[in-house]
């Protein structure tokens, strides 16, 4: 077997330009998550008892979560496509199409192999469930991977194939929902190690056969169209600006991945949180919930529009340029605040140190990050998945982070020396009222850095 | 009028463009000819301010591209597919120029005062941009630079990836702009497409001004005769 679409995908990873960074932000990535291995042990089990309060504890009610949980992560998958395989070249060559559809799944299985590591982190790191044992990671790695080949086996397939197996999984749904077979049943039939690798086993074959069929098609000139089903991605918002940057999120894979994981961590970070929580971990919590998709997708403004950068400059005014993306930025914040106001509603947080993290979010990480974004000169491939992904990842969201984790504390110390704690969390929403007055300001100042940086930008996003 | 004087940019201590004098009044259709390396895109890019010259300005209308955003409000160009927004449909593409641009018309007026050049293809399309071929793409591009009525259209090498009744056509819009007042720039390998289209021919050798002659059957003669030389 001729491995060349393989040691192509290979030699693109390693020949990047951003190759090099990308090895040492992996590095400090697993240093610190060494480093703070105690931290994540006792996360975890905190995560796990707030998701007991829901499911209650136990193997069944656990499994009932699993259930849910990989449900949600079927359905998110065949709802959301994948980007048809640019394998055009390799078609002109080659007919030998088993073999470049085989290659293809297993780079395309590359993607998720991150979740098997946070798979297999929290049962690791979790004393609650050392009575799951090995057969655990075999299931769960199972339904992963059979989730993911379904989503392509979906993906490829024609449409009668991809009705029959709508229609199999909503009978499935029913019998559950009807209680004609017993979820408790159900769950245990399904978390068995044979049914697992009998749905991996089909999903791979399943799969396997789309793909090779695609290909065929293309290669006859049966073009077929496979669009996002998400839709039509323009809204009403007048500003064309701001519609360009709806199309952007919705219709790329990297940016799309950037507000799934945004979303993830609204989902995930504020169950670490309690009433009798120190105060600084609240703030640091509250601010990056608040501006859970500025950072991982705004250090990157000018990165994204790398590959029309000179159009943009040549026929945007720079400072319009950023003033959209400010007011589309507050937007998210505002999302954000909105979503945080149920876990602090349940957990009985304080709703005054929210409302100030999301002023200071608006005031201050805002500008501060769209004047980090001009640094990043590296052009950031829309078409791969944010996971594991760490193109343009030292200047941009590391460093931002770095910045802002950093900052945040330091003020707040500041103000809590000459007033009560209390009132320097007020005190840090009062900054960002400033901030945002003088949000015109800053938007003139960093355009004006910008005009001054967008010479090199053009250069370093072209190589 | 588009005035550059002693424009000057090296890469690499290697000059690309050492202009001393050029004039474009609005009008005009000014064919930029030269070989591969000559220094065109430069120009160009120069003209846009998308490098910083070395020395020598350039400006539109009165105004430095170094120093002001006015010119880009009458002048529109269309470089390469950098200048494209590939996740978008063509229509909306040019939707988002034209409002971007503040145009009084709108995206169907657009494709059907320039119909034959468009061809139903752009106006049916349901692919993004990063799905169409090169040749469309190009087309897209030339049909971007009409939003918000330009008095100055600048476009690299369109003829290059466009099939010859496309280039027939274009050859026509450019015509077309003129009759309007506009001035096109435009550069192209091919001389036959400058000597139909343009009135006005410009040589770039080595990033300096060779010839600057009008356009008629002995000045093309020579310059074919120069190409033949080289």
């Amino acid at each position: 077997m001729n491995l060349f679409y393989l040691k192509h995908h290979y030699l693109s990873i390693v020949r990047s330009r951003s190759f090099g960074g990308e090895v040492i932000a992996f590095i400090i990535l697993i240093v610190l998550a060494k480093q703070s291995i105690p931290a994540i042990h006792s996360s975890v089990d905190s995560f796990v008892e707030r998701v007991s309060s829901f499911f209650g504890s136990g193997e069944a009610n656990f499994k009932l979560f699993l259930l849910v949980y990989f449900s949600s992560d079927l359905a998110i998958k065949l709802f959301f496509k994948r980007p048809s395989p640019k394998m055009k070249y390799y078609l002109l060559w080659t007919n030998n199409v088993s073999s470049i559809s085989g290659q293809y799944m297993i780079t395309s299985l590359f993607g998720i192999v991150p979740f098997f590591m946070v798979a297999c982190f929290l049962p690791i790191y979790s004393k609650t469930f050392e009575w799951l044992g090995s057969e655990y990671l075999l299931i769960i790695v199972g339904l992963w991977v059979s989730n993911f080949y379904t989503g392509l086996l979906f993906q490829y397939s024609t449409r009668k194939i991809q009705l029959a197996g709508i229609l199999l999984l909503a009978a499935i749904a029913s019998i559950v929902l009807f209680n004609i077979i017993p979820v408790v049943h159900f769950v245990d039939l399904l978390f068995t190690p044979t049914v697992v690798l009998i749905l991996l086993a089909l999903s791979v074959a399943g799969s396997f056969y789309s793909v090779r069929n695609y290909l065929k098609k293309r290669i006859v000139g049966q073009k077929k169209k496979f669009q996002f089903s998400i839709g039509r991605s323009w809204i009403n918002f007048r500003n064309p600006l701001f519609q360009l940057e709806w199309a952007l999120i919705a219709r790329n894979k990297r940016t799309r991945s950037n507000l799934l994981m945004g979303m993830l961590s609204i989902l995930i970070l504020p169950f670490l949180l309690e009433k009798e929580s120190p105060e600084i971990l609240m703030l640091l919590i509250m601010m990056f919930c608040t501006s859970f998709f500025i950072i991982q997708h705004g250090v990157y403004s000018l990165g994204w529009e790398g590959t029309y950068f000179d159009f943009l400059v040549t026929n945007v005014s720079i400072r319009e340029f950023l003033k959209s993306r400010y007011i589309f930025y507050v937007g998210t914040s505002i999302v954000g605040f909105v979503l945080f106001l149920i876990p602090t509603i349940v957990n009985k947080l304080d709703i005054g140190m929210l409302v100030s993290m999301l002023l200071y979010n608006v005031g201050i990480t805002i500008p501060l990050v769209l004047y980090r974004s001009a640094f990043n000169s590296t052009k950031i491939e829309l078409s791969e998945n944010s996971f594991m992904n760490y193109n343009g990842m030292l200047t941009g969201p590391i460093m931002v982070t770095s910045l802002l984790v950093t900052l945040l504390p330091f003020i707040f110390y500041g103000l809590s020396q000459p007033f009560l704690a209390d009132h320097a969390v007020y005190g840090l929403g009062a900054i960002g009222l400033i901030g945002l007055v003088l949000n015109s300001f800053f938007i003139r100042r960093i355009s004006s850095f910008l005009s001054r940086k967008k010479y090199h930008l053009s250069q370093s996003f072209k190589s | 009028m588009i005035r550059i004087k002693n424009l000057q940019k090296s890469f690499g201590g290697k000059s690309a463009l050492n202009l001393e004098s050029l004039e474009i009044e609005q009008g005009e259709c000014v064919g930029i000819v030269g070989n591969n390396g000559a220094g065109k895109t430069t120009l160009f890019k120069s003209i846009l301010d998308l490098i910083k010259p070395d020395g020598g300005y350039v400006s539109v209308e009165g105004d430095l591209v170094s120093e002001s955003d006015n010119w880009q409000n009458c002048l529109n160009a269309f470089i390469d597919e950098s200048f494209l927004i590939e996740f978008l449909r063509p229509k909306e593409y040019l939707k988002f120029i034209l409002e971007a641009k503040k145009s009084s018309f709108g995206v169907k007026e657009l494709l059907s005062n320039y119909a034959e050049f468009s061809n139903s293809d752009i106006d049916e399309s349901t692919k993004y941009i990063r799905d169409l071929s090169t040749g469309t793409k190009v087309r897209i591009g030339v049909l971007s630079l009409l939003a918000g009525d330009p008095k100055y259209m600048i476009m690299d090498e369109p003829f290059a990836h466009i099939d010859p009744t496309s280039q027939v056509r274009l050859r026509k819009l450019i015509r077309k702009q003129k009759e309007q007042g506009r001035s096109v720039i435009v550069s192209s390998h091919n001389l036959q497409n400058i000597a139909e289209s343009c009135d006005r021919v410009v040589l770039i050798e080595e990033g300096k001004v060779k010839y600057d002659v009008a356009v008629n059957p002995e000045s093309m003669k020579e310059l074919d005769d120069y190409f033949k030389e080289e």
